[in-house]
């Protein structure tokens, strides 16, 4: 490669540069390398993991959860005439709620809300009723003092315990009989432990009374129709062995409202929708929400502890790309832009040779951006190449990480809402991450970017100081 | 000042009225009319004051001088690396700071050195393409470098071989000026001889005007005048 008569310009002399120190450049092209694939794998984690998220919130459930809204019940007890507001006997200010009603998710509402295009199954869970049991016994912590507890036991209702958030998400599993249906009245599913105690079967009845007021009410009876395990507690947001796992018994709605009391007043905390295509979970929502109700009193929610739990955890993963990707960037920049300053100190001499022979600045500084450009635009094509395979390891390990994470905590935390680890793992397969072209190039600019400020600031101020003073420092 | 021979002259007195060079100074390609430089900063010292002395074409000049006397100063300034803070220098009648320093470095004057500052990724014919346009080949025979390590890394050449393709590098292009710095600082004595020899056939072959900055006595006897810096420069007396 000869070129005779003609001096060598700045571009051919970088290209000499980069060809002839082969360790050199292959070491700075790797660093550069390094930094892009590192970025364009975080970025493809990044896109996986919301991919994961959005596939988990369709198919881990499929549900939507209408839920009552504190916010405006605060709203309408404010809004009561003030015949309902009242001192009671330690002279504090109460308010007097109308009905239950008042504070319930109402049965129309969620009738016409299962009338929904796209909506296959749907399910009302009661508010948990303490109750006694005569003549029976209940599972019973020795050590605890029970002198403020009911002494009894805690009786949800549900339309269909098939689609109860406990059976969903694995907390509890049919061992005898039959989940408590829609069409089923006077039934009970009681857990194993209960059972036991107190020998009781599938087809026996059991007598409850309503645990706050049992000298005004006679005990109501109920057939048992199924006996259950607890694999993970029941999370309940009451203290107390009245509402431990082992003792809360699931009925049918009309006899939890029974047992309490107020058959035709019932109070019912949320519904759940089930919906018949995950693709089309949004679509189906935005139907929900349009339904003729009083929007007001509720919230419609992605159902399913499952669903909010992966959505949460993958918000986490997200965040934890960013950070990680974050730090990769940080460390990069770092990296590179030493690299490229030390490199480029060691071109101060040469700087001071081509100055001396009459190269201008600009050219001088231009030929070791130029070729430290060359390097990087090398070790970008590299590095995103490497990136394809890295990503979807890198992603895929991440991933299955958090998903074990996730069933981990499940096992361990005995409060947490429903949604299994078993339910989140079957949900997150076929999770995958691909880089994005555009994301590489952005990339693979940045870098290219951060190499050529880094490479030019640190041969432009030995340029700048001069011919003479460039080849003093080098010397 | 000490001349051999009698070609060298002081300029003292003999610029005119308006700046420009007397008629009796026109005839030398460069001419310093009072040049003076000092070091700024903490350790600010006057290293060169008032100096005045002029080089013609096709003489060579062995300028000497004891360590300190400012002799690789005054080279960078000849050399247009720095430019002087007193007076001024003239090639052929001319500020060389009016065209700028930059186009004179490149145009006008070539520069050895004596750690030979060849460019190492390059070959030798590469190196002394960076001089200016100019067929390599033909300048390394005149320098006696074999065909056969033209294409080589200047890396595996020796320490007289470097010297001679940095000279080769400095015959490129069309300057008026070779300035050397301590050229044969670094050879034995066979390879001293040898390059002073491609250095008076620059001057008196080639019509250059070449300056060589030496201690070494074989280069001060060789050339055609030597200036002892320690006499004209007044900051050292």
């Amino acid at each position: 490669m000869e070129n005779r008569g003609k001096p060598l310009g700045a571009s051919s002399r970088a290209l000499r540069s980069a060809a002839r120190h082969p360790a050199r450049s292959v070491l700075l092209a790797g660093i550069v390398a390094l930094s892009a694939c590192l970025l364009v794998s975080s970025l493809s984690t990044l896109t996986a993991s919301v991919e994961t998220q959005v596939e988990g919130a369709g198919a881990a459930s499929g549900n939507y959860r209408l839920e009552f809204d504190v916010g405006n019940l605060r709203k309408r007890l404010n809004e009561l005439p003030p015949e309902f507001n009242y001192i009671d006997e330690n002279g504090n200010y109460s308010t007097k709620i109308p009905d239950n009603a008042f504070q319930s998710v109402l049965m129309g509402d969620v009738e016409k809300l299962s009338e929904t295009e796209g909506v296959t199954r749907w399910n009302v869970v009661a508010v948990p009723v303490p109750a006694l049991l005569p003549d029976m016994a209940r599972i019973e912590d020795p050590k605890r003092d029970q002198t403020r507890d009911f002494g009894g036991v805690n009786i949800v209702g549900v339309r269909d315990q098939s689609q109860e958030q406990n059976v969903v998400s694995g907390n509890i599993e049919l061992v005898d009989g039959a989940w408590v249906g829609p069409d089923d009245t006077g039934s009970v599913a009681i857990s194993e432990e209960l059972a036991e105690l107190n020998g009781l079967s599938v087809g026996d009845e059991m007598e409850f009374v309503d645990a706050k007021d049992p000298e005004s009410h006679a005990p109501t009876a109920a057939r048992v129709c199924g006996i259950f395990r607890i694999v993970h507690d029941i999370p309940s947001t009451m203290t107390g062995d009245t509402y431990r796992s082992e003792n809360t018994v699931f009925s049918d709605l009309a006899f939890s409202q029974e047992v309490a009391g107020c058959p035709d007043d019932p109070t019912y905390s949320y519904a759940t929708f089930e919906v018949d295509d995950p693709a089309h979970y949004e679509a189906i929502g935005e139907r929900l929400k349009s339904a003729d109700i009083d929007w007001g009193r509720y919230q419609l929610v992605d159902d399913s502890g499952a669903t909010a739990r992966m959505s949460g955890n993958f918000n986490g993963l997200e965040r934890t790309t960013w950070v990680f990707m974050a730090s990769v960037a940080g460390c990069s920049i770092v990296l590179v832009a030493l690299s490229m300053a030390f490199w480029a100190k060691t071109r101060r001499r040469e700087a001071g040779i081509l100055l001396s022979l009459g190269n201008a600045r600009r050219a001088v500084v231009g030929q070791v951006v130029e070729e430290a450009v060359t390097l990087a635009l090398a070790g970008c094509i590299a590095g995103c190449a490497l990136a394809w395979p890295v990503s979807g390891i890198v992603a895929g390990t991440i991933v299955e990480k958090q998903v074990q994470q996730e069933a981990e905590s499940a096992r361990a935390e005995a409060d947490r809402v429903a949604g299994g680890g078993e339910a989140a793992e079957k949900n997150v397969v076929g999770a995958s991450a691909s880089p994005d072209p555009l994301q590489a190039c952005a990339v693979s600019a940045a870098c290219i970017a951060v190499v050529a400020a880094s490479s030019a600031a640190a041969v432009a101020p030995a340029v700048a100081r001069g011919p003479r003073r460039a080849l003093e420092k080098s010397e | 000042m000490t001349y051999q021979g009698n070609k060298a002259s002081a300029c003292g007195g003999s610029t005119s009225a308006a700046g420009a060079p007397s008629p009796a100074h026109e005839e030398e390609t460069l001419l310093l009319d009072g040049v003076g430089y000092a070091y700024r900063g903490k350790d600010s010292h006057e290293v060169l004051s008032g100096i005045c002395t002029g080089f013609r074409e096709k003489t060579m000049y062995a300028v000497t001088g004891p360590s300190g006397s400012g002799k690789t100063t005054l080279l960078s300034l000849l050399a247009g690396l720095d430019a002087p803070t007193s007076g001024r220098i003239l090639l052929k009648g001319k500020d060389i700071r009016e065209g700028g320093l930059l186009a004179y470095r490149r145009d006008a004057m070539s520069l050895v050195f004596q750690s030979y500052n060849l460019i190492d990724y390059l070959t030798v014919r590469e190196n002394v393409l960076l001089g200016g346009p100019c067929d390599p080949d033909t300048l390394l025979t005149r320098v006696g470098i074999d065909a056969g390590l033209r294409g080589r890394s200047v890396l595996r050449l020796s320490g007289g071989q470097q010297q001679r393709v940095a000279i080769a590098r400095a015959l490129a292009g069309t300057s008026e000026v070779l300035l050397a710095d301590e050229p044969t600082g670094n050879l034995d004595e066979e390879t001293e001889a040898s390059i002073i020899d491609v250095l008076k056939r620059c001057a008196h072959e080639d019509g250059k005007c070449v300056i060589v900055v030496t201690h070494s006595s074989r280069v001060c006897a060789a050339a055609d005048e030597v200036v002892e810096l320690s006499r004209i420069n007044k900051a050292a007396s």
